[in-house]
C-alpha cells in the first residue's frame, strides 16, 4: 500500500497528530523515523495511507501542528 | 493507637487505593522509556505520559498539551519557570507567604553579576484588597515576573490570584502561580485565573506519588531550558532549546510509575469534586480554628476566612517542636518550625520560633480533630507536670 510518513518534532506531537487522526477516522500509526542521518537526529513520525495526505495535513495545520518532513513511502518503509 | 495524619501539606497520606495500583502497575507494560523507543513498552510508556498530559489540561483548563512539562517536584517546576523566563534587567514581584522554592532562586538570580535582575516582596497578609494594593504599588517599569502561591503552605490563605493577574496583564508582567498547595484544595483554572505559568506538586492536593510535578504554561509563554540533556528530540542539536515543549524541560527519562500515579490522584480528585473538597477542608478547618481559639494561649495565625485546611498555630509556653514531639507521641503527625517559609513566618509574627501547622486531606475526619484538639488543650498540663 502506498503510504505517506508525516515526520514531526517529537513523541508528544506525533500523539498529538494521532488524536486528532482518531477523531476523524483516519487510519495511521505511529513509528520512530528510520533515517536519522537525513534528519539529524532521532524522532517520531505517523503513517498514513497516501489517500489520506491532503486531508490530514489540512488537519494538523488548523491544530497548529508542524510537520518537519513528509516522505512518501510504501508500506514497510518509510 | 490509630495514626492520624494531618501533614497533608508536607506531602498527602495515604494515597487513594487506585494511586498505589497505578503506581505499582507501572512496572509490568509501562516499563519502557517514553520516548526513545517504537517497541511496545515504550510505546505505553509514552501514551501514559501523554494520558497524563491531557489529564493535567483538563484539570487546570489548559488547551494545548504540549505546553504540559513533566519535573520532579514543584521546587523544580519553579525554578525552571523563573530561570527560563527572566531577562537580564528583570524586576521580579514575589509575596511575603512564599516558600523558598520561589525566595531562593530568585535571589540567586539577584546575585549573578551582570544579571541585574532585582525583586521585590508584597505584602499579601491582609484582605484581598490590601494584597491588591501592595502588589500594585511595587510594580517598577521593569517588573516582568510576578510569583504568586495559589495557597500558602504555612496559614493556609489563598491569594486572590485572578485579581493580581488583572494586574499583571495591564503592566505586561507574567504571572506564575505556586500551586503546590492550592490545586487540588481550591479549584484553578489556567484561563479563567489568568494564569501564565502553573506549577503543580503531584504528591500532595493531587494525591499523588512523591517525585513528580509539573508545569503548565499559557499559550505564546516560551521557557528557555535551565537542564540541558537526552530528551528523544532533535539529537544532533547541541541546543537543548531547539526541541519544543515538552521535551525541551525534560531533559533525562521521566517518571512513569510517578507520572501514571499522578494521573490517577488527579482522577480522585476529579471523582471525589474539587468544590466538594474545599467545602469538606473548610468545614474541618472551621472546626478545628473555633476549638483552638478557645484553649487558653493558643494563638491561631493568618486570616481564617478564605484559606485551604492548613492552620498555624502556637500555644503559650511550648516551644512548636515540643508540640508537634507531643503530638506525635499521641499518634498525631503534624509539622512544626518555618516550613521552608521563613518571610512567610515573619509576616505572621512567628518569625522567631515558627509555629505547628497542621494541613488536612480530603480522608481526615471530625473525630480526627476533636482528638487532636483535645490533645492540644491538655498539653500544657503535659508539660507542666
Amino acid at each position: 500500500m502506498e503510504c505517506v510518513f508525516l515526520v514531526v518534532s517529537s513523541i508528544t506531537y506525533a500523539l498529538k497528530a494521532k488524536a486528532v487522526f482518531e477523531d476523524y477516522s483516519i487510519a495511521c500509526r505511529i513509528e520512530k523515523i528510520r533515517n536519522v542521518a537525513v534528519l539529524k537526529g532521532c524522532g517520531y513520525g505517523i503513517r498514513i495511507s497516501r489517500s489520506d495526505k491532503s486531508r490530514s495535513l489540512a488537519l494538523l495545520r488548523r491544530e497548529g501542528l508542524r510537520v518537519v518532513d513528509i516522505i512518501d513511502c510504501t508500506d514497510g518503509e518509510s | 493507637m490509630k495514626r492520624i495524619y494531618f501533614d497533608s501539606a508536607a506531602t498527602s497520606w495515604p494515597k487513594p487505593r487506585q494511586v498505589v495500583k497505578a503506581v505499582s502497575d507501572s512496572f509490568g507494560e509501562y516499563g519502557g522509556n517514553p520516548g526513545r523507543s517504537a517497541h511496545s513498552l515504550s510505546m505505553n510508556a509514552s501514551l501514559a505520559v501523554y494520558g497524563c498530559r491531557e489529564r493535567v489540561c483538563s484539570f487546570v483548563g489548559c488547551r494545548d498539551v504540549e505546553n504540559v512539562v513533566f519535573t520532579y517536584n514543584a521546587t523544580y517546576a519553579l525554578n525552571a519557570a523563573v530561570k527560563g523566563l527572566v531577562s537580564k534587567g528583570d524586576h521580579i514581584l514575589f509575596s511575603n507567604l512564599e516558600h523558598n522554592s520561589v525566595i531562593r532562586p530568585i535571589h540567586a538570580l539577584s546575585l549573578i553579576p551582570g544579571m541585574g535582575v532585582t525583586y521585590g516582596v508584597f505584602d499579601a497578609t491582609g484582605d484581598d484588597d490590601e494584597i491588591l494594593d501592595s502588589f500594585s504599588s511595587m510594580i517598577l517599569p521593569q517588573t516582568r515576573l510576578a510569583v504568586i502561591t495559589l495557597a500558602s503552605n504555612v496559614c493556609g490563605r489563598v491569594l486572590p490570584v485572578k485579581a493580581i493577574s488583572e494586574v499583571c496583564k495591564l503592566h505586561g508582567i507574567t504571572l506564575i502561580a505556586d500551586g503546590a498547595q492550592g490545586a487540588g484544595s481550591i479549584p484553578v483554572h489556567l484561563e479563567r485565573d489568568g494564569i501564565d505559568v502553573l506549577c503543580l506538586a503531584g504528591h500532595k492536593s493531587l494525591y499523588g506519588p512523591q517525585g513528580v510535578g509539573v508545569i503548565v504554561f499559557g499559550r505564546g509563554i516560551s521557557p528557555r531550558a535551565v537542564i540541558e540533556g537526552g530528551n528523544g528530540v532533535n539529537s544532533s542539536s547541541r541546543l537543548m532549546d531547539d526541541s519544543p515543549l515538552p521535551e525541551r524541560l525534560e531533559a533525562g527519562t521521566l517518571s512513569v510509575p510517578c507520572i501514571r500515579g499522578l494521573a490517577a490522584g488527579i482522577d480522585y480528585v476529579d471523582s471525589v469534586g474539587a468544590d466538594y473538597i474545599r467545602e469538606r477542608g473548610l468545614y474541618l478547618s472551621n472546626i478545628l480554628v473555633s476549638g483552638l481559639s478557645v484553649i487558653r494561649g493558643v494563638s491561631v495565625y493568618g486570616d481564617c476566612t478564605n484559606r485551604t485546611p492548613c492552620i498555624c498555630f502556637n500555644k503559650a509556653g511550648i516551644s512548636s517542636e515540643k508540640m508537634a514531639q507531643y503530638l506525635a507521641e499521641n499518634n498525631v503527625c503534624v509539622r512544626s518550625g518555618f516550613h521552608c517559609a521563613p518571610i512567610a513566618h515573619k509576616a505572621l509574627g512567628t518569625g522567631e520560633y515558627g509555629a505547628v501547622r497542621v494541613s488536612m486531606s480530603f480522608g481526615n475526619t471530625k473525630k480526627e480533630t476533636d482528638t487532636l484538639l483535645s490533645l492540644v488543650s491538655k498539653a500544657q498540663a503535659v508539660h507542666s507536670a
